[in-house]
């Protein structure tokens, strides 16, 4: 099923064609078939923006986005992990996006090894340096957008990724002070909701915020908290970076 | 509005807009006019990147192909004035 993006390019380059060709030859008149030249411009690139579109119906994007929750969340909860998770860069996970929850909460361990890619892991030498490796939505949309970013700022790299290529917010905002990262969502189009996932993982946006630091920075990065204030969401990081 | 439908409308209006201001002092030469959408084209667009890949990918082929009509109508031009006759 083609998108309206590219019914809307079908229809404007047949009008379009029309409109100059008639001006052309009948009416003799140059801004109307400038007019019509204009017209097929814009029904190429509604083309281009048709190609773009997702293949997928939104609505069964999000069911599997909330089935992929679900899951994640039933994991955590049956494994008691209470710890916020530690997104960390591809570097250390075998080029793979991945956040780990470790099994003991409190300060983040550091990471001076490669982790396999599995999903129960082990980070250090003590009986209870354990964790499970998970895959959120943020480590989907780096793993795919991911290399569009090299030599991007984290600035820049959320908004290509949050602006433009997936188009979940109006803008961001970032402030660094030191190993704290504020992160500002301008009107994200993901509805913030308390799940109790979200407070080991992030909310979705936070989540993709989270790996793109980690990618841009080469860090761990923590989400420390996030707030809906009016129209925006303010997303605190904690960034450890690698030696 | 999402950044797709924002392009879309931005164009459309410069589009509109360009035709009109020209069309208001009398112009009728067509390339003046295609130069103008070129010019307005490629502001709009890099006002509104990056876009989705995919997507930027068909608009960077635009954008070449619209570059080598403003390169044929400004070496037309500039032919037109050296040798003081049209080609076309």
């Amino acid at each position: 099923m083609p998108s309206n993006f590219t019914i809307l390019g079908a229809g404007l380059a047949m009008a379009g064609a029309a409109l100059s060709l008639t001006s052309y030859f009948v009416l003799d008149f140059v801004p109307i078939t400038a007019l019509g030249l204009s017209v097929i411009i814009v029904a190429a690139v509604s083309f281009a923006l048709g190609m773009g579109q997702p293949r997928i119906p939104p609505d069964i994007s999000s069911m599997l986005l909330e089935s992929g929750l679900e899951n994640t969340a039933a994991l955590v909860e049956e494994l008691g992990l209470g710890s916020k998770a530690i997104y960390l860069p591809p570097s250390i996970t075998e080029g793979r996006h991945r956040a780990l929850l470790t099994i003991s909460p409190g300060e983040a361990p550091k990471m001076n090894q490669q982790l396999p890619n599995r999903l129960i892991v082990r980070y250090g030498q003590l009986p209870d340096s354990m964790g499970i490796l998970v895959s959120t939505l943020g480590s989907t949309v780096l793993q795919r957008y991911g290399q569009d970013l090299s030599g991007a700022d984290l600035g820049g790299a959320l908004s290509s990724i949050l602006k433009g290529f997936t188009d979940l917010s109006d803008g961001v905002r970032v402030a660094e002070n030191g190993a704290r990262i504020k992160v500002e969502i301008i009107n994200p189009r993901i509805e913030f909701r308390r799940m109790q996932v979200f407070e080991n993982l992030g909310s979705p946006l936070a989540s993709i915020v989270a790996s793109a630091a980690s990618q841009v920075m080469n860090a761990q990065v923590r989400i420390m908290s996030e707030e809906i204030s009016g129209n925006r969401q303010l997303v605190l990081l904690d960034v450890e970076r690698q030696q | 509005m999402r950044i797709n439908e924002r392009y879309i409308l931005s164009l459309t209006s410069a589009f509109a807009l360009g035709t009109f201001a020209l069309a208001l002092f009398d112009v009728i030469q067509l390339d003046l006019y295609i130069s103008v959408y070129i010019i307005e084209y490629f502001i709009i667009t890099l006002l509104h990147s990056p876009l989705k890949p995919r997507a930027g990918r068909i608009l960077d082929i635009i954008g070449y192909a619209l570059f080598v009509v403003f390169v044929v109508i400004v070496a037309l031009r500039v032919w037109d004035i050296l040798f003081g006759f049209a080609l076309l």
